[in-house]
């Protein structure tokens, strides 16, 4: 990981343009709507409160698959003389958890008092000898609900961050979170080069086809990420037999039957599991089959120049905008980047109307 | 056209239900789909989930059911006259493909949570982006023994377990057998589809969210682990077999 202003690769953090060549294609959608979880609340009086963080770090934090490091934890409503403070989220402990949590909170308090109760006994007995450190004190609670619910992430501008904070509760602005992400991405500009060179060459080769056959021109590169030299192309098949041959599922199975051949003959030692960490070079914009596809394969990047307006994928504005990259439903995404250099733009159109 | 009746769907799932269950043996995720002829009733194809053997994550049962539909020469098909049965609702990439070739007709069992395309996740069915070789509507119809499908994946996480580095002792797994979660009918159908499909006899389970009456008792019999049963599975794929061989019109089949 190197630091942004160290970085090598140009990168143009607010189009997210890479060398000037490679868009960042994402799902902006959410640059508006967040994605919100339901968290524990409670109110407590301002000067227990370190109590209470303490109380939240040994029996909360630990476990909760959600971080705040994005959210101001603790919220203080001056007029009423209160700090509402998050506890944990509803995914640690669910919407119904309300009994679990009190015992745990009365549970911790009482013990907090006997504990301290019986070193202060010690301490009286032992002079100064063997003191033990008094525990934190016991608090009051009240309100224990569940009924706030904060951005699981943080907006890509400060403008919105601020607004949510208003809206949902105060977070706290560390950078758009893209940047670091695009920081930390790896690009080899010139292999990205030569096979989309490669594939574009190929489809031109069909379009000129195209004439006589009906062929489509779209065509495909998986590249393994354990050997950069090991390219398997596939062309668009669904002519021959299978309609739903699109040169990216033959891609897939293509590198699933050498895989099998390589088991069987017991070549190499390692093996590849699905696409887990492929990257993909492809000539159009994959439709709602393909692109889902990539999703159960594992691949790693999607690389590809022409957008398919009707039936893409892709893209926020393609088709019915799922973008099935970063999609918030689908638990599983990749990356994706359009090339937007000045080669390999004039390789063959396809219909709209056609899938890829 | 032949008429399709409640009594239908239930008799074909019956036998995917089946089907999914013979995948159990071979470590696969238990889905498996059938597909049936509007037309005359006939099956003519079928497929279990094989991504572990084919080493791929698109060999789902449909594609496996396409692709033994498409490489047997004796099956006069038309994509369009095709019912698709199959025990857990097709993902996004299966219910593009069933569309892109035309197939209008999807039954299924349980929705499917993570990946579902006809209706839990996305409505591929009702997009724009899917091109559809079909100009009529398509038909999806959910919860269709909806209760063995949920059980057959149930079984197949209970088993997993047992292979992982660090299983979990048996103590602390349980294998529930009375509590299933509600089905959103919502997702799938509007009440009026609803009541269309399964009479206004079930209209309350519409909006309780219960499965239909003809699906709420599971049928433990196909479940039982004996023996016969296990005869059984084995039978399932002969008995489709000979099925497809006997009512196809051709009959070309060498033996």
């Amino acid at each position: 990981m190197v630091k942004k202003e160290k970085n090598p690769i140009k990168i143009d953090y607010e189009n997210c343009i890479v060398e000037g060549c490679l868009v960042q294609v994402k799902n902006n959608i959410q640059g508006n709507n967040p994605n919100l979880i339901k968290v524990w609340t409670i109110d407590i009086n301002p000067k227990d409160s370190g109590s209470v963080i303490a109380f939240i770090r040994k029996y909360l934090q630990k476990n909760d698959p959600v971080t705040f490091t994005h959210v101001k934890r603790i919220q203080p409503f001056k007029e009423k003389n209160i700090l509402k403070i998050i506890l944990c989220s509803a995914q640690l402990h669910d919407e119904n958890s309300r009994l679990l949590l009190e015992n745990l909170l009365n549970g911790y308090n009482n013990h907090v008092n006997i504990e301290n109760e019986s070193i202060e006994v010690n301490d009286k007995i032992n002079d100064n000898k063997n003191r033990r450190k008094p525990l934190p004190k016991a608090f009051q609670f009240n309100n224990l609900d569940c009924i706030y619910s904060i951005p699981l992430n943080l907006p890509p501008t400060k403008d919105i961050m601020i607004e949510w904070s208003k809206k949902f509760w105060p977070l706290n602005w560390c950078g758009n979170p893209n940047d670091q992400i695009l920081n930390d991405m790896e690009f080899n500009i010139n292999w990205i080069r030569s096979h989309l060179k490669n594939i574009s060459k190929l489809a031109s080769e069909l379009g000129i086809q195209n004439t006589n056959k009906k062929s489509i021109p779209v065509v495909t590169s998986f590249v393994s990420p354990l050997d950069p030299t090991d390219i398997i192309t596939t062309i668009d098949e669904r002519e021959n037999l299978n309609p739903l041959d699109h040169s990216i599922m033959c891609g897939i199975k293509r590198v699933s039957e050498l895989e099998r051949s390589r088991r069987i003959q017991n070549k190499q030692q390692d093996v590849n599991y699905l696409c887990l960490n492929f990257d993909v070079y492809t000539t159009h914009e994959p439709c709602s089959m393909c692109s889902m596809a990539l999703i159960h394969s594992r691949i790693k990047r999607l690389i590809f120049i022409k957008p398919m307006k009707k039936t893409g994928c892709l893209k926020p504005d393609s088709g019915d905008g799922y973008c099935m990259q970063d999609n918030k439903n689908l638990n599983s995404k990749y990356e994706v980047f359009q090339w937007i250099g000045g080669e390999f733009q004039d390789i063959p159109t396809v219909s709209d109307k056609i899938c890829c | 056209m032949t008429l399709f009746r409640l009594n239908d769907h239930i008799h074909f799932m019956n036998l995917t239900v089946q089907l999914a269950k013979f995948t159990l043996e071979n470590n696969e995720t238990p889905v498996a789909c059938i597909f049936v002829n509007k037309k005359n009733k006939n099956i003519i194809s079928y497929g279990m989930n094989k991504t572990n053997e084919n080493l791929n994550g698109i060999s789902h049962a449909e594609f496996i059911a396409i692709d033994k539909l498409i490489n047997d020469k004796n099956i006069d098909y038309n994509f369009n006259d095709i019912i698709v049965y199959v025990t857990v609702e097709p993902c996004i990439m299966c219910a593009s493909a069933l569309k892109q070739l035309g197939i209008n007709y999807i039954v299924f069992g349980c929705g499917n949570e993570r990946f579902g395309g006809n209706g839990t996740v996305l409505s591929i069915h009702n997009d724009n982006s899917t091109i559809n070789e079909s100009s009529s509507s398509m038909t999806i119809i959910p919860g269709i023994l909806r209760k063995e499908c949920i059980f057959l994946l149930r079984l197949f996480y209970y088993k997993e377990n047992d292979t992982a580095p660090t299983p979990r002792s048996k103590k602390n797994r349980n294998l529930d057998k009375n509590e299933f979660p509600n089905i959103d009918w919502n997702l799938y159908l509007n009440e009026l589809q609803f009541k269309k499909l399964f009479g206004h006899e079930n209209l309350n389970n519409f909006k309780i969210k219960n499965d239909i009456n003809e699906c709420q008792n599971i049928n433990w019999d196909l479940f039982e682990n004996n023996e016969i049963t296990a005869k059984r599975e084995v039978n399932i794929i002969e008995y489709l077999d000979s099925l497809i061989k006997e009512t196809n019109p051709n009959n070309n089949y060498k033996n």
